[in-house]
């Protein structure tokens, strides 16, 4: 019986960089013969019968990876959600069977050290809910990668790339994220002036393509 | 001083709802308003991660609901009060809803502080944010992930202040309501 992996993508975005990085994870997997799925969040807290699909999937898994971007400074609300009913889950099955959880987390911020928290709280779920944690990559700069491909990004975030080939090995192993993972997911491509620079001007060209740029910081709920 | 309180527990939770009522206690006797908001009551859509908030309606939400209405009660606030069962170190989905709700009040432009990337401010209002956690049992891990975690946000909303509490049901009343009492008091005397 083949091996089954569940990545749980927590961005609202279904074709954004969480979505991304998991799917080269899982298709790498599956080319070692593993089953893979990957469910979005906050389509199962929203709809029952996804909800349902979730739930089976995630206690079915012998591996399940969760993949999303940084949301003030922690999960997103609604991955959140799926993890407050998940525990709940958890705490009532009879005998945990072996499982391992995995994080990957990513921020439009090029410190990798801004999804430190975001990894602990996975951990933590993983702790409440007795999964076994295989350990969480923390990336910065996923405007680099900015939903695409792999494949074409790999180009740009090699390190990140790396991080994944080497994360893939580890879980077809059955270990634990090796730290020369969680080292290439944390290397920082550019200056930190450099990509807040090249982000601003991206934000400021978007904006007046959209014809909001002379309203970009309109202030809506001043204080009167 | 006006504060708001963001009340982040799903059903009536004696712990959290005692808190509540000390940290108003607490802001009164400071002179302070206090704004209650009770997010299980409230009808407040997560966020979509579309940015329409910031290139579409820079400064506002695109979901008309309740959203919009927190997000304005935190501009309005002096001090920012979430209140939240800890969850694996962090807020509970409530609280996060509403926080994500709070994106737009932010600028979308980046700049560097002590070279560390963070949003600019959309706003150039003082605050202090506190964050009161509670435990059913102790556990020193997740309050200890929950006070990064605290800090993290201080430092990405440009907060004069970020503390934060963690209460446990072991904790005797007075106690708790001393604790929430001095952590009132820090929030003033961080704004004067």
């Amino acid at each position: 019986m083949s091996r089954q992996i569940l990545a749980v993508v927590g961005s609202p975005r279904p074709h954004g960089t969480s979505a991304s990085l998991a799917r080269y994870l899982t298709d790498a997997l599956a080319a070692r013969g593993w089953e893979t799925h990957t469910l979005q969040a906050c389509r199962a807290v929203r709809d029952e019968a996804c909800w349902a699909e979730l739930e089976q999937r995630f206690l079915a898994a012998d591996v399940i990876v969760i993949s999303t971007a940084l949301y003030a400074d922690s999960l997103p609300a609604e991955l959140t959600l799926a993890l407050e009913r998940l525990a709940a889950v958890c705490a009532s099955r009879p005998a945990a069977p072996a499982q391992r959880l995995l994080a990957i987390v990513q921020c439009g911020f090029i410190e990798s050290h801004q999804n430190d928290v975001a990894v602990d709280i996975c951990r933590l779920f993983a702790r409440q809910a007795g999964i076994d944690w295989a350990g969480g990559l923390a990336f910065g700069g996923g405007g680099m990668v900015d939903g695409a491909d792999m494949a074409a990004a790999g180009a740009r975030c090699p390190h990140l790339r790396h991080a994944l080939d080497l994360a893939v090995a580890a879980v077809d192993a059955g270990t634990d994220l090796p730290p020369e993972a969680l080292a290439a997911a944390r290397r920082r491509p550019l200056p930190v002036w450099l990509y807040a620079f090249m982000a601003n001007l991206s934000m400021l060209r978007e904006a007046r393509k959209r014809g909001v740029l002379r309203r970009l910081n309109a202030q809506p709920y001043r204080r009167r | 001083m006006n504060s708001v309180i963001l009340h982040g527990g799903r059903e009536p939770h004696a712990g959290l709802d005692a808190a509540c009522d000390h940290l108003a206690d607490a802001f009164t006797g400071l002179g302070a308003t206090v704004r209650t908001l009770r997010l299980a009551e409230m009808r407040i859509r997560p966020c979509a991660g579309c940015f329409g908030c910031w290139l579409r309606t820079p400064g506002e939400c695109v979901h008309d609901d309740d959203g919009r209405e927190v997000a304005r009660a935190l501009v309005e606030a002096d001090v920012r009060v979430f209140l939240t069962p800890v969850t694996f170190g962090g807020y509970s989905s409530l609280i996060k809803t509403a926080e994500e709700r709070g994106i737009p009040t932010i600028s979308p432009l980046f700049r560097t502080i002590a070279g560390e990337m963070h949003h600019r401010r959309r706003y150039d209002y003082p605050s202090v944010l506190l964050a009161v956690g509670w435990q059913e049992a102790a556990d020193a891990e997740s309050a200890a992930v929950f006070a990064s975690l605290v800090r993290r946000n201080g430092l990405n909303l440009h907060a004069l202040a970020a503390e934060s509490l963690v209460l446990t049901a072991a904790l005797p009343a007075a106690e708790q309501r001393e604790r929430i009492a001095a952590l009132a008091a820090r929030a003033k005397g961080a704004l004067s």
